[in-house]
């Protein structure tokens, strides 16, 4: 987020005031784009499956703003005061998901002010009261009374239940769920109900082909398109790694990382030393060999 | 002369026997041609004399005559009458002494100047103390004599006799052996050694007589590995040695001369200089060190020798006991030193590393394995130096010191495995013999019989050439060059020093002008893929042919060419070499610049895309043979890999029918057809057994592991034989873990072997009665335990953030609020799911002395160790046992058992992971650990039926036991990870300490094993029924929780309840 003409180093957003401005570069891999546009339109929830870092925040953003809609983002602790709504379209409310995140944090709670208490929506609350896209990242981090809430709002109900005030919102009628999971890590306990996975259709993310991958990390970090072949041969290189001795291959993400510093004029050994060897393992045999691959690769 | 004497002489003689007058008869001619007539009577006169002496001095008499033959021409008239003299004295004494001495008499004289004759009758009669026995040594000393003399100053007999004299007060036998010796020996010592030689023979006679004569006898050789200006030197240690301690001075004669054996003799005297230094300080340590030296100094060179002693000797000075088990090798920190300074690279380091890197770069399961391990499989690989794949494993070398930094040991590993890798990533396995080249017209189709039957694509195109040695070769060349080619195009990072060792092997090359011209040009195919040659030596008279290889095989080196490519290029090659006679060239050989031998491109499509003529084979005046392997390429298999795989493949498919898809005669055809498998060069004996034991490795290799398909689609075998799943019940897999020697306050590496197993099952039935007869508790304990789950959820309150108010909390802030004081602001509440999330592991004492039965052990208070080693108390022990075995007596291994199945039930309710292992073991070497339930492994009929068969087994080495369950519960990823030993004793265990009687090694060990435990999060806690438990537990477990049961009955009851405190 860039500051521009304004006094203070940061710059403060309320939800709804917050819009993005520039399209985000998004390089659809395959019919993704039309696949959520039809469930969008069809008010049919989406699951976005697949690893770390392979670009699904970002298509959730490229969608929000596809569909001409302004972006809008919170994070779940941090609402301080409700302000009205005035701009049109349909927010984006991103939610990242944590094991401690109950249904309160989603909802809302009453807080002490002064004399009495006062209720403060949460931001699922108010993703369903401003009809937005709402965005639950990892979701099966989070504690499984959110699913609660999950229910009723992703079938033909769409209503959220706040069960302390005694209310029901009916959600805005550009309202969506989606919400993401990497099915790699988890463990068994963390799954996904059958029954709350099949309220959902499901979009499938993988990192991308060595050539999409290079176009990729060239345009977001200005390197030469040889340096980011080379990045990306690389990635694709350590994700075979991936359940023998990775947990994760390598994200898109962290290649581009890489391949900033490389811009920056870090050498190349050395950026993916930092970025990619010392991001991905602890384990000194791991990290070695993923070192070697990377010595295989530059010089 | 007087004749008259004669007669007088003889007749008297003629009393004694017929023999001593023919001696005498004989002898006088002789004599007296040397003889005045007086000396002659008084010759004759003197053997009367002695003939006369006793009862059969006549004898002596009689090897006096027949000496005097010979002696007479040595000695002067009067050194020939002392000579009788002495001869005279030594018959009074002793007819057989004189006798050998007599008989001895002319050789050593020899050797001995004549006024010396008189001591040596001396020294020799010195060994006589007038017993038969002392007169037979004696004899012996005078016939040795000659032999002795002929290698020994008169000093040094004289010595070695005061040796034996003092010898003799011992054994007579040994002093003839020793004499019978001293033959063979001296004769290999050095003049200037002998009189050290002997002298330390005498100091050590003082201490151990057995060792002394090994030492005497094996003298020579033992000096002999010694450099020969160091060999004074060596003796003199081993005598100061000698004279400061007993045992010491042995092992170093031994084991320190075999040692200096193995150094190279220009260090010797660098050695020597050290361990007189060391000497000083201990005398051990530099014992040890002479005997560590040769390892040392293979690992690390003279200079690191150098830096290594540094480092001991410091240790040594800062704690003598470290600095021991430093230079005995038994020290982490030395390991870390040599470690530290050897170049060397050791695969076994550096496998998982290289095992990921190759994953990485292939998407495939490759194991990386030791060339040993694929040579010993037998399945047509025969080289431990050469790298390799059989497709499904890298096999590389145990290890490399090839240069002089670590650095550049392992670039040359990763050269290697990379070039392996290359093969599997760039699909050398994966020929199919219809798929189209890119580079080359496809010509296979047409050379291709109709009637081909092969099994694999590689031998269909194989058996295109009627030289398929040759085809193989360049096949080989190119397809190296390929994959070589491809590496550096993708991996510019690995290209420098790619390129670094494909010089080197570069240069270790033949010469084309030593070979035959085909094979010169198969070198020169090889010698191409190995860099950019500039230009060659070659008979400018095959130019054309020379072009034509030029060009067709570097057209490979594209980043386009598939393996497809190299078998159109072979195809090609083939037929230029197949009509190049292979002879000696011995006309022009010129320098030929490769840049002359460009092509237009015209002519480069005439030899890509035209049709070879079929070659006829030239008659050969050499026989083709292969050129040498290049080193870091190793052997290349191509067409046995694809066989492997196939067979595994079609094995894989028809699981109903585990049969060959192939009959035996059509894997035989294919062997024998093959040149990739050299049966003569593989297995010892005539090729028909070869052939069978062959073809049963490949079937072994095919059945043993059944191949899974990966995701990917390869075909992956998992041959990892140290992997921990899917492993047979019966397998043993063994551990290695460190020892801590309280001592030297430091581990010894690698010390104990922890063998873990599967015990024998018995039925289910011990599990079940016992939970039948006590039901009571078994409910009881249940109950408890369920009480534990609720506990769990908790709703927690006063939180600054949470579900909802608290509404205490918030009164009491309004309160706070209202009296003017800062209101506390946590006032949420929260329902806070602490999830039970513990690992515990049992282990259990399964030593001998848990077969004690418990009335027994509560009436005897003994200490264990009343017995004088751990043989004897088994032996009694097992008495014991058998004795009980009719009693029936309940025993405490039984108690240990109920205990564990009572506390599995509650354990099951409450979902915490559990395992449960035995342990026990003989020696070091021998830790036995046994899986009842694998940390992992769900509760099942087959746990009830290992407790049943859990029988008390040897000792109790426990350290390493603890450190091989804390190596596993590290591996769980709980919060709470607990470790319950649960003994019956101390430990002990043969060489569990310094002597058998020794605790306090043991119980040290245990202790730093628990603390380790410690270190890695785990709470240990040690559980015991002896009741002489109190004293050593408290040293063993420090801060560590304990206990110990007073009454063994009642461990049921208690395990469970200290289970529960301990995890909630």
């Amino acid at each position: 987020m860039s500051i521009q003409g304004t006094g203070k180093p940061y710059r403060e957003h309320i939800i709804e005031e917050y819009v993005i401005q520039e399209e985000p570069y998004y390089l659809p891999l395959s019919d993704e784009v039309e696949v959520f546009e039809a469930a969008y339109a069809q008010k049919i929830p989406v699951i976005f499956k697949g690893p770390t870092g392979c670009g699904k925040t970002r298509f959730v953003e490229y969608m929000a703003y596809k569909l001409s809609k302004p972006l809008t983002v919170i994070k779940p602790a941090d609402g301080p005061e409700h302000s009205d709504q005035e701009k049109k379209g349909i927010p984006l409310v991103t939610i990242a998901c944590h094991e401690d995140l109950s249904a309160n944090d989603l909802v809302g709670r009453y807080l002490l002010e002064d004399e009495s208490t006062k209720w403060l929506d949460g931001p699922l609350t108010r993703a369903v009261k401003a009809g937005g896209i709402c965005y639950l990242d990892e979701v099966v981090e989070a504690r499984k009374d959110t699913t609660v809430l999950i229910h009723p709002l992703t079938d033909h109900r769409r209503v959220l239940p706040v069960e302390k005030k005694g209310q029901i919102i009916e959600a805005g009628d550009g309202f969506l769920l989606v919400i993401s999971y990497n099915p790699g890590y988890q463990s068994a306990l963390k799954d996904i109900k059958q029954s709350t996975r099949q309220r959902f259709i499901a979009i499938e993310f993988d990192y991308p082909p060595r050539e999409a991958e290079r176009d990729i990390i060239a345009h977001e970090s200005s390197v030469s398109p040889d340096t980011a072949w080379q990045l990306a041969k690389l990635g694709e290189k350590v994700r075979n790694l991936k359940e023998h001795g990775l947990e994760e291959g390598v994200s898109t993400r962290l290649l581009i990382y890489a391949a900033r510093l490389i811009h920056q004029g870090i050498s190349p050994r050395r950026a993916c030393q930092v970025a990619i060897v010392w991001a991905l393992a602890d384990d000194t045999e791991v990290q070695r060999s993923i070192e070697e691959l990377v010595s295989t690769i530059f010089e | 002369m007087n004749d008259k004497t004669f007669p007088h002489v003889e007749r008297e003689l003629a009393q004694f026997s017929a023999a001593i007058l023919t001696e005498f008869q004989n002898a006088a001619p002789v004599v007296r041609n040397r003889l005045s007539s007086e000396d002659f009577i008084d010759w004759a006169e003197e053997g009367l004399t002695i003939a006369k002496l006793s009862f059969r001095t006549w004898e002596a008499a009689s090897e006096y005559f027949k000496a005097s033959t010979r002696v007479v021409e040595r000695l002067s008239a009067v050194d020939l009458h002392s000579w009788a003299k002495q001869g005279e004295m030594l018959a009074r004494e002793s007819s057989v002494m004189a006798s050998a001495y007599f008989r001895a008499s002319s050789e050593t004289l020899y050797y001995l100047p004549p006024q010396k004759l008189e001591d040596w009758v001396r020294i020799g009669k010195n060994l006589s103390r007038d017993t038969w026995r002392s007169n037979s040594l004696c004899s012996k000393f005078f016939e040795s004599s000659p032999k002795l003399l002929r290698y020994l100053s008169f000093d040094d007999v004289e010595q070695f006799t005061a040796f034996l004299k003092n010898l003799a007060e011992i054994s007579y036998d040994l002093c003839t052996d020793y004499l019978d010796m001293a033959k063979e020996v001296f004769p290999g010592i050095e003049k200037q050694d002998r009189k050290p030689f002997l002298d330390l023979a005498m100091l050590l006679s003082e201490l151990n007589l057995e060792d002394t004569k090994a030492f005497f006898g094996q003298g020579p050789r033992l000096l002999s590995r010694i450099d020969q200006d160091e060999r004074k030197r060596f003796l003199s240690i081993v005598s100061m040695l000698a004279t400061s301690n007993g045992a010491q001075p042995f092992v170093f004669l031994f084991d320190g001369s075999q040692a200096m054996g193995e150094l190279d003799r220009t260090i010797h005297s660098r050695i020597l200089d050290m361990h007189q230094e060391l000497f000083i300080i201990s005398q051990t340590a530099s014992v040890d060190f002479v005997k560590s030296a040769p390892y040392v100094v293979g690992r690390i060179g003279l200079s690191g020798l150098n830096h290594w002693f540094e480092e001991g000797r410091s240790t040594i000075e800062r704690r003598e006991e470290s600095g021991e088990a430093f230079f005995r090798l038994e020290s982490a920190i030395g390991d870390a030193i040599i470690e530290r300074l050897s170049s060397r690279v050791e695969l076994e380091q550096i496998r998982e590393i290289l095992r990921m890197y190759s994953r990485a770069l292939t998407g495939r399961n490759t194991q990386m394995r030791s060339t040993e391990k694929l040579t010993e499989k037998g399945i047509g690989w025969t080289s431990v130096e050469m790298p390799s794949t059989e497709g499904t494993a890298i096999y590389l070398p145990p290890c490399i010191d090839r240069y002089d930094t670590k650095e550049q040991n392992f670039a040359w590993y990763k050269v290697v495995a990379t070039h392996q890798a290359g093969h599997l990533e760039f699909d050398s396995f994966e020929f199919c013999f219809d798929t189209e080249a890119s580079l080359f017209s496809n010509q296979r189709r047409q050379l291709d019989s109709e009637m081909n039957s092969s099994i694999t694509d590689m031998e269909r195109f194989f058996d295109l050439f009627a030289d398929r040695r040759l085809a193989t070769d360049i096949f080989a060349a190119v397809e190296d060059s390929r994959v070589d080619f491809l590496l550096k195009q993708e991996y510019a990072g690995i290209r420098r020093s790619y390129e670094q060792v494909q010089r080197e092997a570069l240069k270790q090359r033949p010469a084309l002008q030593t070979m035959p011209l085909r094979e010169a040009l198969v070198e020169f195919i090889i010698q191409m893929s190995l860099g950019d040659v500039t230009s060659i030596s070659f008979p400018a008279a095959f130019k054309r042919e020379l072009r034509s290889v030029f060009q067709i095989s570097n057209r490979v080196k594209s980043p386009q060419a598939t393996v497809e490519d190299s078998a159109e290029a072979t195809i090609r090659l083939y037929s230029i070499l197949i009509q190049v006679t292979n002879v000696m060239y011995d006309g022009e050989w010129r320098l030929i610049e490769l840049s002359d031998l460009a092509l237009s491109d015209d002519a480069l499509r005439i030899i890509f895309e035209g049709i070879p003529q079929a070659g006829i084979p030239e008659e050969d005046d050499v026989v083709y043979q292969s050129p040498p392997q290049v080193d870091y390429r190793g052997e290349f298999k191509p067409e046995i890999i694809q066989l492997l795989t196939k067979l595994k493949q079609d094995n894989s498919k028809n699981d109903a029918a585990p049969a060959s898809p192939l009959s035996q005669e059509e894997l035989k055809a294919l062997v024998e057809k093959s040149v990739e498998i050299d049966l003569a060069a593989m297995l010892a004996g005539d090729i028909a057994s070869s052939m069978g034991l062959f073809l049963s490795n490949i079937m072994d290799e095919i059945y043993q592991s059944p191949p899974c398909i990966a995701e990917d689609g390869t075909i992956i075998v998992d041959v990892e034989d140290d992997d921990d799943d899917g492993r047979s019940l019966d397998e043993e897999l063994d551990f290695l873990y460190d020892e801590w020697d309280f001592r030297a306050c430091d581990y010894k590496p690698r010390w104990c072997c922890v063998r873990e197993k599967v015990p024998s099952q018995g039925s289910t039935d011990f599990f079940e009665d016992t939970l039948k007869n006590n039901a009571r508790l078994a409910a009881q304990i249940k109950r408890q335990f369920e009480l534990v789950s609720p506990e769990l959820f908790k709703k927690i309150k006063k939180l600054r953030d949470g579900d909802d108010l608290d509404l205490d909390a918030v009164i009491e802030a309004m309160v706070e609020k209202k009296i003017g004081i800062p209101p506390c602001e946590n006032i949420y509440w929260r329902r806070n799911k602490i999830e039970r999330d513990v690992s515990v592991i049992f282990l259990l004492d399964i030593s001998a002395s848990t077969s004690e039965a418990i009335e027994e052990s509560k009436n005897i208070m003994y200490d264990e160790w009343d017995f004088k080693d751990i043989k004897e108390y088994m032996a009694w022990l097992r008495a014991q046992t058998l004795e009980r075995h009719k009693n029936q007596a309940r025993k405490i291994i039984d108690v240990e058992k109920e205990s564990l199945v009572l506390l599995m039930g509650a354990l099951e309710t409450i979902g915490d992971e559990y395992g449960i292992y035995g342990f026990s073991g003989h020696g070091r070497e021998n830790v036995e650990f046994y899986v009842i339930k694998g940390i992992n492994e769900t509760f099942s009929d087959k746990v009830k039926k290992r407790i049943d068969g859990l029988t008390p087994l040897h000792a109790t080495r426990m350290g390493p036991a603890i450190r091989h369950a804390t190596s596993k519960l590290a591996a769980q990823s709980s919060r709470t990870k607990i470790l319950f030993l649960i003994s019956d004793g101390r430990p002990q265990d043969q060489g569990y300490g310094r002597d058998n009687k020794e605790k306090d090694y043991a119980i040290n060990d245990t202790k730093m094993a628990l603390i380790e435990a410690k270190r890695k999060g785990i709470v240990p806690f040690c559980l015991t029924v002896d009741k002489m438990g109190q004293d050593y537990l408290k040293k063993m477990c420090h801060d560590i929780g304990y206990e110990v049961v007073w009454d063994i009955e009642s461990l049921p009851k208690r395990l469970p309840v200290l289970y529960r405190k301990l995890t909630t």
